[in-house]
């Protein structure tokens, strides 16, 4: 039996690689193992890239942009309505663009990583998501839910992303299909549902621990329901 | 005939390895190979990764995962091989590189790049800053 990696050792550098390439990438470095410095060397070097890589691969640009433009009117329009003299304050369009941008950020890993596959790693991305709303603006948050789950519902990735050539790569062809665009139907629902009684709690004036404990029981529910779905 | 894109230096490096290996070009022995065909200039695993990718999107390779293997402790391999397209774009490459040696030849004479593999940054004696 050739020397390798020790499990642990593999398991944690596992974490790193995006699912979809982890089991290549993993093997290839097992195959170049030498010791575990050498090891770990190695994917220090070899990880940012295919981080990266991936990253290319399941971002479109211009779905992004639609997706950056919709969470930062959202939040602009939820500041408008409860908040307005904020934004006429110094930085007060700014930093909306805080939110906007660490929105994108777990966008952008939840796809990188596959999250759906997992209900703790969707569970994890929407906590990240709520905790941002609960540092910003809850109502902003719920809203910017709905409208990037409505757009990656329209333009969902799929067979039709567009290529430099030659129509779709296997990858992509494996990708599409109704189980994606059934999840994200899901979460609009959800998310939806959660808005609307945000909104309800705001308008009768309720305090910011109340709307955050109500997101907390509706994330609970909706890690449930992916749970019980998948099982 | 659909115009292919052209290709960049490394990208060729790539599909003339995935061309040479045939049926055993994964990550590892692609790299090994690039490397070999890039000496003296060193090439990242990383890299090569990144670029399969790419390559992969523009429709130029395609890959599968082969069965799992105990060298690798049990983990599959990604083979990559040529597509038609693929196979196109280094033809055109190849081409151009024939053009470009007949050029360097006929003002520099056939033995330049035997003596630049020997010393490379040396050219007749002078010095490349």
């Amino acid at each position: 039996m050739p020397p390798g990696p020790s499990k642990r050792l593999e398991t944690f550098v596992g974490l790193w690689i995006p699912p979809a390439c982890r089991e290549e990438v993993l093997g290839d470095l097992h195959e170049k193992y030498t010791g575990p410095v050498q090891y770990i060397a190695l994917a220090m070097c070899v990880v940012p890239f295919v981080i990266l890589s991936r990253i290319r691969r399941t971002t479109d640009v211009l779905v992004l942009l639609t997706e950056a433009l919709l969470i930062y009117g959202s939040f602009l329009a939820a500041t408008w309505y409860i908040h307005k003299t904020s934004l006429t304050s110094q930085w007060g369009l700014q930093r909306l663009a805080v939110p906007t941008v660490l929105n994108l950020v777990v966008l952008i890993l939840q796809r990188t990583w596959d999250f759906r596959t997992r209900w703790w790693q969707t569970m994890l991305a929407n906590t990240a998501l709520i905790s941002i709303g609960l540092a910003f603006d809850m109502l902003g948050e719920c809203a910017s839910m709905v409208l990037v789950a409505a757009v990656e519902y329209l333009f969902s990735r799929g067979t039709d992303m567009p290529q430099s050539a030659a129509g779709p790569a296997l990858w992509l062809k494996q990708r599409a299909g109704p189980a994606v665009v059934s999840e994200i139907a899901k979460s609009l629902l959800v998310a939806a549902a959660v808005t609307l009684v945000t909104f309800g709690l705001v308008s009768i004036g309720s305090k910011p621990a109340i709307l955050g404990a109500f997101i907390a029981i509706a994330l609970v529910f909706w890690s449930q329901f992916n749970r019980s779905g998948k099982e | 005939m659909a115009k292919t894109d052209s290709l960049g230096q490394f990208e060729q490096l790539l599909l003339t390895a995935i061309l040479t290996l045939r049926e055993d070009a994964y990550g590892v022995s692609i790299h090994a190979k690039a490397a070999e065909l890039a000496h003296p200039k060193d090439v990242s695993l990383g890299a090569v990764y990144v670029t399969l990718d790419r390559l992969e999107d523009k429709g130029l390779v395609s890959s599968r995962l082969s069965a799992p293997t105990p060298e690798r402790g049990g983990r599959a391999k990604r083979c990559y091989q040529l597509e038609a397209l693929g196979e196109r774009a280094l033809q055109e490459s190849a081409a151009t590189a024939k053009r470009i040696w007949d050029v360097t030849a006929e003002i520099w004479g056939k033995d330049w790049v035997k003596e630049w593999v020997k010393a490379p940054g040396k050219r007749w004696g002078k010095e490349i800053a």
